[in-house]
């Protein structure tokens, strides 16, 4: 389970995150869903660790990350895809993190087999398209076979085959009861995906409710949009002939 | 303070696994054999050339004379070529660390090694044993070497006259200016920012800062830049200023300033 509570997070004056609060909770696939901008990136960086919240806390099963025996077998998270060396093989990448984890050679070659990157294992990353670094960052989550997994926009670049396949894996994982947090800014593809979703814009917890609640009457994406509406950080204008 | 001292108490223990882990990244890029590489030609090749060289030189000027007789000729010159090669050692430990910040990939790191602190000194601690195993290769190897290529031989022996010392203290240098690279890349995290910091340091600042002082104290300064300080701890000379443990002692002292803050702002900045 992660829970997030007061979190507040500025850059000097701009605030990226301005008081969330809210859990996301094991066996269904929670969304995190919000316009560019609205501190979703920031919020997941902030839950790993990797920034310092300016107030408020982030525990993952009631600990900072740091707190966690071997965090690697605790907490997979696909960050962004660029989060590699492009001069590394995929397999010398996940045998580096998979050492410090204390996670042995046979999980690489396995997590490589099921992200679909047995073939390109012993090329160099920097050759990789969007949907192949998608691929082995994922794997890189599943590493230590996580209970809490968050993953941030992971069908970004993927092609359509791509993405039904995060998207099985992701339900897979949540009814194997696991805790699945997956950040995005397309509602379309949180509906067939999410059981639950937490919407933020500007900082600020817009909803967190079970996803049939948030449709109502109104398709998925007309109810996002009213929601967001007021906090979308970059507006486009409507250009008039 | 407390949390500072807690932390450092906790931060003692670098284990196993993290060494494995920074030594599969350390070997599996192409830049560490590029950097390896470039010393690895450049240090024979310099000690043959100067051979070469010497050999000329020597049989212009006195044809009949051996070498060793020679007190102008110092056996340890086909050897410089270590301390050339020290940009190559220095940009690896640049490198070691700014590659990881400037990829994104500190932070899959850190999600494995949350402790950031014992995670910089394993990363610093496998950089400077593959360093000084590979130092002590060339440093040794080019000594065998040039005395089997010059005439006569380099007219001295691994015990003569602190030889080995000499060697040594060419493979310590070697480490500390890895150790100074890394210390760098880690308070700058930027590749450019930090190659040009170390380079600028290294070879324009120590130089720099003797040349402007007055004459005296510029002179006495210029002993205690970092090759002012290699040559304390390379020569043959009996009674170099300062003595050799000093200058060990010193290097050691501006390896530990140049990486405090990094180790001191690391678990304060954001990834």
């Amino acid at each position: 389970m992660i829970k997030v509570t007061g979190l507040v997070k500025r850059y000097g004056k701009a605030v990226a995150v301005d008081g969330l609060t809210f859990c996301v909770r094991p066996g269904r696939v929670t969304g995190f869903l919000g316009p560019n901008g609205a501190g979703k990136s920031t919020t997941m960086r902030i839950i790993l660790g990797l920034d310092r919240a300016t107030e408020g806390r982030a525990l993952i099963d009631g600990r900072p990350l740091r707190e966690l025996d071997r965090p690697l077998s605790r907490v997979g998270a696909l960050l962004d895809a660029s989060a590699v060396h492009g001069g590394r093989t995929a397999r010398a990448h996940l045998r580096a993190v998979a050492a410090a984890g204390g996670i042995g050679d046979d999980r690489v070659d396995a997590c490589l087999e099921l992200a679909g990157l047995a073939a390109v294992a012993g090329r160099r990353i920097r050759g990789f398209s969007l949907g192949m670094r998608q691929r082995l960052g994922i794997a890189t989550a599943l590493l230590g076979d996580p209970d809490v997994l968050l993953f941030d926009e992971p069908v970004n670049g993927l092609d359509a085959e791509g993405i039904l396949w995060v998207r099985t894996l992701m339900r897979g994982l949540a009814a194997e009861g696991r805790t699945v947090f997956v950040s995005s800014h397309l509602m379309a593809e949180m509906a067939n995906t999410a059981d639950h979703l937490v919407v933020i814009g500007r900082g600020r917890l817009l909803a967190d409710a079970p996803i049939g609640e948030l449709t109502g009457a109104a398709s998925l994406e007309d109810a996002y949009l009213e929601l967001t509406g007021k906090a979308v950080e970059f507006h486009t204008r409507e250009v008039r002939p | 303070m407390t949390t500072l001292e807690s932390e450092w108490v906790k931060s003692r223990w670098i284990k196993s696994r993290w060494v494995k882990s920074e030594w599969i990244k350390l070997v599996s890029v192409r830049s560490t054999w590029w950097c390896l590489g470039t010393a690895a030609v450049l240090v024979p090749v310099f000690a043959v050339l100067t051979a070469l060289a010497t050999d000329a030189v020597e049989a212009a000027a006195q044809p009949k004379a051996g070498l060793a007789a020679d007190d102008a000729f110092d056996p340890l010159r086909p050897l410089s070529g270590v301390l050339l090669a020290q940009f190559a050692f220095g940009v690896l430990g640049v490198l070691t660390i700014t590659s990881e910040h400037s990829t994104g990939q500190i932070r899959t790191s850190l999600l494995a090694v949350p402790y950031r602190r014992r995670l910089l000194v394993a990363k610093l601690a496998v950089l400077l044993a593959v360093v000084a195993a590979v130092a002590s290769l060339l440093t040794f190897g080019t000594f065998f070497l040039s005395q089997a290529v010059y005439p006569d031989g380099l007219g001295i022996a691994l015990g003569d006259g602190g030889a080995w010392k000499a060697l040594l203290g060419m493979i310590a240098y070697t480490v500390f200016i890895a150790a100074f690279g890394f210390a760098v890349g880690a308070a700058l995290r930027g590749t450019g920012a930090a190659i040009t910091v170390f380079m600028a340091v290294t070879f324009v600042v120590m130089s720099a800062v003797p040349a402007v002082l007055p004459n005296s104290a510029g002179d006495t300064a210029s002993h205690y830049t970092f090759l002012g300080l290699a040559d304390s701890l390379t020569t043959l000379q009996p009674d170099p200023q300062p003595g050799m443990p000093v200058a060990a002692l010193l290097l050691a002292a501006y390896a530990v300033v140049a990486l405090a803050p990094a180790l001191l702002l690391t678990e304060r900045r954001d990834a």
